[in-house]
């Protein structure tokens, strides 16, 4: 479909991107780290502080990642193998989450089990919130990803072993698990990825004590303003994120290895008896899980100013512009996400037709390799760009670095949702048109491009959405007038006042509502991708 | 030993059996046959215990299955496109309903069972690298290894080529007879299903139309239905008065109330020149010689003949009063 000429020039954008402002900023993150004097170096890797700090960051990320898996697994289960009533808005509700902003996730659970939460007991600071936090988050990848395969399994195989004396825990234990087990692997190494990068809900919720390496880069760069200490304990994340990324891609290629797949329809049916309990409790628990949290924010906002109503909503025009100036940030977010959207097209789209097409080891490679960003982490980009784009032009106090980097980072989500549906259009039908007397560019025209356009535009939403609640790398490279809907929220939540706590509040629940939106979209249009990765 | 009474099957509103009867003698290989969605397959998997039924009863040796769950009723089942397990190797795959029941010994009897559908040695092999032949073989054997009362095959040759079908065919019916174990094989191919059953039992719409043996089958079938189920072509209609049947210049003597009947003329019943007219429809070459289809009685006919026919021309034939049986 694509000459070599084509093809290098459809991917160039991305790589000038990717090399001026993913590659260029490591670099110099790197310079940074081992530039610093060698004993400085073993001062930082020898700190308690730093340890600690590791090892949190990989305990915490272990559990959640155990947990997740624990509360998915039934859910994916059942939303993979019956039909009830209302699966298909479920499917949405659970999805819902893991596009929200972390820093709506962590005010939910503030507001949820902070000081005078809901539940009544003050969990803000500890574990158990940031879990919490973690579960809720990522509970749709596990459903997605281990679902999807579990939808496609052939239940005849359950039926053989049940046939051949097995008990339906020995059927489950020894023929579903182990074929599940490169979908239950992949989700697993996902949500270790998410929550070892965390972020927005360890710095909100795990406030003073608790942090990841993530939180502790931006307290370095950012408040103690130890460049070289950020810089290693950047290293030290990314050096972690590429080993869990290798085992992701190590399971991404052997997923479906000789199996016999069954359309989705095929295998779903009523639930009867006992089932019946077993959905009930699986979909009841997943959907509590994403709706409590979801629910406080709109609590909160409807509860605002004593009575029933929509006094939070009049707060955000009173909180004072000189602290957060609410409406500039409603306005900076929505362009930022419209040149993201605008970027996503001209550059990731691009490069995913460039992906899709190539079918070799090296696809896998760049495949891989475009996942790094999300694993790299947000906040390691954003310190890589005050760090590195001061030469050779100072870039700092440009305001387009903001789409840029949202750019980058929604990059992995676009081309994960893009690249299958790309390749899912058969060489055949490309022939058919041609034999049918259409010349390349006819067939680019009337087969290609409207087979896409539902992919392009579900993928472009899905930057959008990811521009609006990105976070980490937003936050250190936002200039003061251009701030956004989430550093808004983060600075009114950070300053006292009832106003301030009901506009933050509001400016949530904008953005749950938007990415609720979007999701609805997505699933309507039945856009693979979200957390289908 | 088997017996299955008045079965009923739903899914959802769909009634896929319906009061079905059958039994299954011991040392006996039972053939069920019927078109797509005639509910052959809900019948084995009732058996199984894979699917709850609406109503009826199923015994074994005596004892009411109902209330047994699959994994207890010691019954094995061949399914369709085999199901083997692809994350395990052949041995593990025939060693599976051994370790279920925790037997001793499970590599000898592998070892055993791969010799019986003569793949030995293979246990090694990985499923994906499996030929269909090899991949049904398999499949036998894994249900075979743990020694089922009962053997329940779904369409087992259903999913390999034509060429390869006709060879195992033989080759599964001399298994078969020789492990004894009584079994019901399902399939839509009538040639299968007299080459595996001892009896057939044809369904329609979830309904036991006839049983009998394949012979009894062929030459009776007894209805419309079946007889086209059996494959057969020559179904005319014709005329009975006082005891005889005519139809063109065909006379003979059926046990029917005067009125129209319709009548089944086995293949080979009728031959070129004799004093019945009829019209050519087609002609088609078969090898040994030309089958010429010609109209008769509202129906048409096969004749062979040892060149071919020219379309629309008229030619005699004669058909064999023996040849002829009444259908309803």
């Amino acid at each position: 479909m694509t000459t070599r000429r084509a093809s290098m020039l459809l991917a160039l954008p991305a790589a000038v991107l990717g090399i001026a402002f993913f590659a260029w900023p490591m670099a110099s993150i790197i310079a940074t780290g081992i530039g610093a004097d060698p004993g400085r170096v073993v001062d930082i890797l020898g700190r308690g502080t730093t340890l600690s700090t590791v090892w949190f960051t990989l305990w915490q990320a272990a559990a959640s990642t155990a947990l997740t898996l624990l509360v998915g697994i039934p859910a994916a289960y059942a939303f993979a193998r019956f039909r009830f009533p209302g699966r298909r808005l479920a499917r949405i509700v659970v999805t819902i989450p893991f596009v929200l902003p972390t820093v709506v996730v962590a005010i939910a659970f503030l507001a949820l089990m902070g000081p005078g939460g809901a539940l009544g007991f003050d969990l803000a600071g500890t574990v158990w919130a940031i879990l919490g936090a973690h579960v809720f988050f990522n509970l749709a990848v596990v459903i997605r990803t281990v679902g999807s395969l579990w939808s496609h399994l052939d239940p005849r195989l359950e039926e053989a072993a049940a046939s051949l004396g097995a008990t339906p825990w020995t059927v489950f234990r020894t023929i579903t698990l182990p074929l599940l087990r490169p979908a239950i692997a992949a989700a697993a190494a996902i949500v270790f990825l998410f929550s070892f990068t965390s972020f927005g809900v360890v710095l909100l919720l795990g406030a003073p004590r608790l942090a990841t390496i993530e939180v502790e880069i931006y307290r370095s760069a950012a408040l103690v303003f130890d460049l070289p200490a950020a810089a290693i304990l950047a290293l030290i994340q990314v050096v972690g994120v590429t080993a869990g990324l290798l085992v992701y891609a190590r399971y991404q290629e052997r997923s479906g290895i000789g199996q016999h797949l069954l359309p989705a329809a095929a295998t779903a049916r009523r639930p009867v008896g006992r089932q019946r309990w077993l959905v009930g409790a699986a979909v009841g628990t997943a959907l509590t899980i994403a709706l409590v949290p979801i629910g406080m924010i709109m609590w909160r906002v409807l509860t605002a100013g004593g009575g029933l109503g929509l006094g939070s909503l009049r707060a955000l025009g009173a909180v004072d512009p000189s602290v957060v100036d609410v409406p500039a940030a409603i306005g900076n977010s929505l362009r930022f996400a419209a040149v993201a959207c605008a970027l996503t097209v001209m550059v990731a789209l691009p490069a995913a037709v460039v992906i899709a097409s190539r079918r070799s080891p090296m696809g896998r490679w760049i495949d891989t390799l475009l996942m790094l960003p999300i694993g790299s982490s947000a906040v390691t980009l954003g310190f890589g760009f005050v760090v590195g784009l001061d030469a050779p032009v100072d870039l700092r106090a440009w305001w387009g670095l903001v789409p840029i980097a949202h750019t980058l980072i929604a990059m992995p989500f676009v081309v994960r949702s893009t690249v299958p549906v790309i390749r899912s259009i058969g060489p055949r039908v490309r022939e058919a048109a041609a034999v049918l007397g259409a010349g390349p560019g006819r067939v680019w025209r009337t087969i290609d491009f409207p087979m896409l356009t539902p992919a392009a535009a579900g993928a472009t939403a899905l930057a959008f959405v990811i521009s609006l609640g990105e976070f980490g790398a937003t936050l250190f490279v936002a200039r003061p007038g251009g701030k956004t809907m989430t550093l808004a929220i983060f600075g009114l939540f950070g300053r006292p006042g009832a106003t301030n706590l009901s506009a933050a509040f509001a400016l949530s629940l904008l953005l749950v509502v938007i990415t609720g939106a979007v999701v609805a979209l997505l699933e309507r249009m039945r856009v693979p991708g979200v957390g289908n990765f | 030993m088997l017996r299955v009474t008045d079965l009923t099957v739903r899914y959802g509103d769909v009634l896929a059996t319906d009061r079905a009867d059958l039994t299954l003698e011991r040392d006996e290989t039972l053939a069920l046959l019927g078109r797509s969605g005639s509910g052959k397959t809900t019948v084995l998997r009732a058996i199984a215990g894979l699917v709850p039924m609406v109503s009826g009863s199923i015994t074994l040796d005596g004892a009411d299955l109902g209330p047994i769950p699959a994994h207890e009723r010691s019954i094995g089942l061949v399914f369709q496109d085999f199901a083997l397990f692809p994350h395990l190797d052949v041995g593990a795959n025939v060693a599976y309903g051994l370790r279920m029941q925790g037997a001793a010994d499970v590599e000898n009897r592998v070892e055993e069972v791969l010799a019986m559908v003569g793949l030995d040695g293979l246990q090694r092999r990985r499923i994906d690298q499996l030929s269909g032949g090899q991949a049904q073989r398999v499949a036998l054997a894994r249900t075979l290894a743990p020694r089922p009362r009962l053997l329940l095959l779904d369409e087992p040759l259903g999913s390999l080529d034509p060429d390869l079908r006709r060879t195992l065919a033989g080759e599964l019916k001399v298994m078969l007879d020789r492990t004894g174990v009584p079994a019901i094989v399902v399939t839509h191919d009538t040639e299968e299903a007299f080459a595996l059953g001892d009896r057939v039992t044809v369904l329609v719409d979830g309904r036991v139309a006839t049983t009998g043996t394949p012979a009894q089958i062929w030459s009776e079938p007894g209805t419309v239905e079946v007889a086209r189920i059996v494959g057969h072509s020559g179904i005319v209609t014709a005329t009975v008065a006082g005891g005889i049947a005519t139809v063109a210049g065909l006379a003979t003597s059926v046990e029917a109330p005067d009125g129209a009947v319709t009548l089944l003329i086995r293949p080979g019943a009728a031959t070129i020149g004799g004093p019945i007219p009829t019209t050519v429809i087609s002609s088609r070459y078969r090898g040994p010689d030309w089958v010429t289809t010609v109209a008769l009685g509202g129906g048409s006919i096969e004749v062979s003949s040892p060149e071919p026919k020219v379309t629309g021309n008229k030619v005699d034939i004669a058909i064999d009063p023996s040849g002829v049986a009444l259908l309803s």
